[in-house]
């Protein structure tokens, strides 16, 4: 018995949980490091500019370069110099401190809103399709229902019952977003339903909902988070939209989607005002798709992060995870070399084929 | 060291009652789910223009047996004769639409489901699909005894154990399933099933993606494992090789029912049935004098969702039973008067009884008077729209093959049972013949 304990010991399971060991992954991957440091640059922006806009009254950015919210009418528009490097807007106010400042919200505004529609169209979507039956029914129309209204009459609507603030703002758009989820992982869970490893763990008499979350959810769960990482963007733009409508962000709280609508008007004579509240969207909408994209592949454990081995790789799975048509001779053409061992190719190798019989 | 679960029953204790008791089992699958897609425009069917298409494929139709402790019963037959639908509904994976499975003396439904959970499980065709690819195999090999409720570290401990039993290594707990073969993948799934110690495991197909070398290493594993635990195994297989290498009673399947069962020694020397017959000797023969693999059945399987009348083997039967007095070529005219006869719906309809008649029976030779006789009846009687009367006198001289779907019976020898009309060694199917 001592040896067998001995021998449990050695071969080191379970030391490292499994969110250490995916970060300790991250390291092979360029292109995630590429996202977590863009994405590591906005949160200290956000944090830095919570706490000093609640806690120090924006006293450290003003010592550092300006007040975001101080206008100077006489200075409005002016072009980027060395004084204001991003120039100003049609108040005369800083822009870079501004974008500084505007991270918290455009920040918080992605997490949160699609975190909830993230979970929510999982669960929903999941549910639905492994139930089936009535419960898929009603789900289902229901998710319809929201689709069928545009998605800012939505939020409109939600932030007209919730009452207009930072957080139903969030909200609102959380569950404006659970349709597209939803549907997404009703689709992948409905092909994972049925298969061996599915039927093998509802004969070990596991619960449904172990079944659901253990089993179906985790494989196909890949085409969510590129859905996840795509709408970020224009989640953090639709936020703007209400801002301006006079739900959501309230002026003087600098917001990029607010930016960029204001600096719209003035696009032909200061193309400043709303290039850079654009571009830091870009940014951030790039951070998460790299970061996403690594996640992803690292999460697979079919996808080999670390080096490049060749054998591995069943090229029916490559050839399910390419969406069908051009894209494969697109590919080749490009990149010269048939094989691609870590790259994304492989990534999502078991949600698609390779376990096909 | 026991760390075996403790309703995991001795199998000596009770080995003349069985463990398995199946009683003509069915399981019909619609053709068309919905209201909408059951709906078909029919001309002919009363006051509205439409009928309900209620059609269904009979994957299993009446299928009767019994799996004794530590027993293995091979399932052999052709794909698509409902082999692998056989072993879902016994296991609760598709609801079965008629019949009952009674396990350990109770039937399915009284036992809670954790309980049949605890004491059946499945071996799965697909070493690759079986296994989620996102888990480590030790959890996968201890998903029963999670469902059973085992705390943490004793799953640990039996997991291990079990690794090592099917000839892996301890090591390999935490890998994923893609780091294995084709074979490791399936001493996985087997060690999964045998993890909560079941007294039942359903194998379907459990080595047909695998080489033949590895075959043979699964198949001697699994027969340690049998020898070791008491498993009564119920092996569905296409390949007969395998099953006469394992089994200890083989039931040969057709379209849904069981046309012979027979001790596999026996089964394999002598076969009373046509199909099971024609099927066995489809197996090649190593040696090379001696001549190649003959076919003796052609075509395709029928339909399974509208099988043959009478004996389901009789369209491509060998050996099929004319009645007195026919010729084969006869029989065929007559046979194709009557099926249409059945339809309603004669060639020629218009014309009279006599070109009707002449049409399908033309001067054959090899037709006995008496039917002569019922077919002109017949033929009078559809030209009067009396269409219950010419079927009935057409019936009279019917194949018995075609008329009476024969029940599986004790023949020849003890312990054999067969489902055919053919006389065997004059073992009462002789009355039946003459039906």
């Amino acid at each position: 018995m001592s040896s067998e304990q001995g021998r449990i010991a050695d071969t080191s399971f379970e030391t490292e949980s499994t969110v250490v060991v995916t970060l300790k992954k991250l390291k092979y991957s360029p292109t995630s490091l590429v996202g977590l440091f863009l994405i590591g640059a906005l949160v200290v922006m956000a944090v830095f500019s919570t706490i000093d806009n609640f806690l120090l009254d924006r006293a450290v950015i003003t010592w550092l370069h300006a007040d975001p919210h101080a206008m100077n009418q006489p200075n409005r528009y002016a072009a980027p110099s060395m004084d204001h490097p991003m120039g100003t807007d049609q108040y005369g106010r800083d822009i870079l401190v501004r974008i500084i400042y505007g991270s918290r919200t455009a920040l918080t505004i992605g997490i949160v809103a699609v975190g909830i529609s993230f979970v929510g169209g999982v669960v929903i979507g999941g549910v639905s399709a492994y139930f089936g039956g009535y419960v898929d029914d009603a789900l289902m129309r229901a998710i319809e229902v929201l689709y069928a209204i545009p998605g800012l009459i939505l939020a409109m609507i939600f932030m007209a019952i919730f009452g207009p603030s930072l957080y139903n703002l969030f909200l609102a758009y959380g569950i404006v977003g659970i349709p597209a989820y939803a549907r997404v992982m009703r689709s992948e869970a409905l092909s994972i339903r049925d298969r061996q490893y599915v039927e093998a763990a509802k004969l070990a008499g596991l619960p449904r909902r172990t079944i659901l979350f253990r089993e179906i959810v985790p494989n196909g769960i890949a085409p969510v988070v590129v859905q996840a990482t795509l709408s970020m963007g224009s989640v953090i733009i639709g936020a703007a939209a209400l801002s301006f409508l006079g739900f959501g962000v309230q002026p003087p709280t600098p917001d990029w989607g607010r930016m960029l609508s204001d600096g719209r008007t003035a696009l032909l004579i200061a193309w400043w005002v709303a290039f850079f509240p654009g571009m830091m969207i870009f940014i951030t909408v790039m951070g998460f798709n790299m970061l996403g994209d690594g996640l992803r592949d690292i999460m697979d454990p079919k996808t080999t992060v670390e080096s490049v081995e060749t054998d591995d790789i069943e090229l029916e799975a490559l050839r399910a995870d390419e969406p069908p048509g051009e894209t494969d001779a697109f590919d080749d053409a490009h990149d010269g070399s048939p094989t691609r061992a870590d790259g994304s190719g492989a990534g999502t190798a078991d949600e698609q084929g390779g376990d096909r019989s | 060291m026991s760390t075996t679960d403790s309703t995991g029953r001795d199998a000596t204790d009770r080995a003349d009652e069985p463990l398995l008791d199946v009683q003509d089992l069915k399981k019909h699958f619609p053709v068309n789910t919905g209201l909408f897609a059951s709906v078909r425009f029919d001309r002919g069917s009363g006051i509205l223009p439409f009928g309900y298409d209620d059609s269904s494929v009979k994957a299993v139709d009446g299928v009767s047996f019994e799996l004794r402790p530590g027993e293995t019963f091979g399932v052999v037959g052709e794909s698509g004769c409902g082999k692998s639908t056989l072993a879902r509904t016994i296991l609760g994976l598709e609801e079965p639409t008629a019949g009952d499975v009674h396990f350990d003396g109770r039937s399915i439904d009284e036992i809670p489901e954790a309980e049949f959970r605890k004491r059946s499980q499945m071996v799965f065709q697909d070493p690759n699909s079986s296994l989620n690819a996102r888990r480590k195999v030790g959890h996968i090999i201890e998903d029963p005894l999670e469902g059973a409720g085992w705390e943490t570290e004793r799953r640990r401990q039996r997991a291990l154990e079990l690794l090592e039993q099917v000839g892996l290594k301890r090591e390999y707990y935490t890998r994923y399933p893609h780091e294995f073969s084709g074979g490791q993948r399936q001493r996985i799934n087997l060690a999964r099933a045998l993890s909560i110690n079941p007294d039942l495991v359903v194998a379907d197909e459990p080595v047909s993606g695998l080489d033949v070398s590895v075959q043979a290493q699964i198949l001697n594993l699994m027969d340690d494992l049998q020898t070791e635990y008491g498993l009564a195994y119920l092996l569905i297989s296409h390949d007969l090789s395998v099953v006469r290498y394992v089994a200890d009673r083989v039931a040969v399947m057709y379209l849904g029912e069981f046309v012979e069962v027979a001790p596999a020694a026996r089964l394999f020397s002598e076969q009373y049935h046509p199909y099971a017959n024609s099927l066995l000797s489809a197996v090649p023969n190593p040696d090379p004098d001696e001549p190649g693999v003959t076919t003796r059945i052609g075509g395709n399987v029928p339909s399974a969702s509208n099988p043959p009348s009478g004996c389901r083997f009789h369209t491509r039967c060998p050996e099929f039973i004319h009645p007195d007095g026919f010729s084969v070529d006869a029989y065929e005219r007559y046979e194709r008067l009557l099926a249409d006869v059945r339809d309603r719906n004669l060639e020629d309809g218009t014309g009279a009884p006599d070109s009707i008649l002449a049409a399908y029976l033309d001067d054959s030779e090899g037709l006995p008077s008496n039917a002569r006789r019922a077919a002109e009846r017949a033929v009078q009687a559809a030209a009067d729209d009396k269409w219950d009367e010419a079927e009935q006198a057409l019936a009279e001289h019917e194949s018995v093959c075609q008329a009476n779907n024969p029940a599986l019976e004790p023949v020849g020898a003890s312990d054999r049972e067969t489902a055919c009309h053919l006389p065997f060694d004059g073992v009462g199917s002789e009355e039946r013949g003459r039906e």
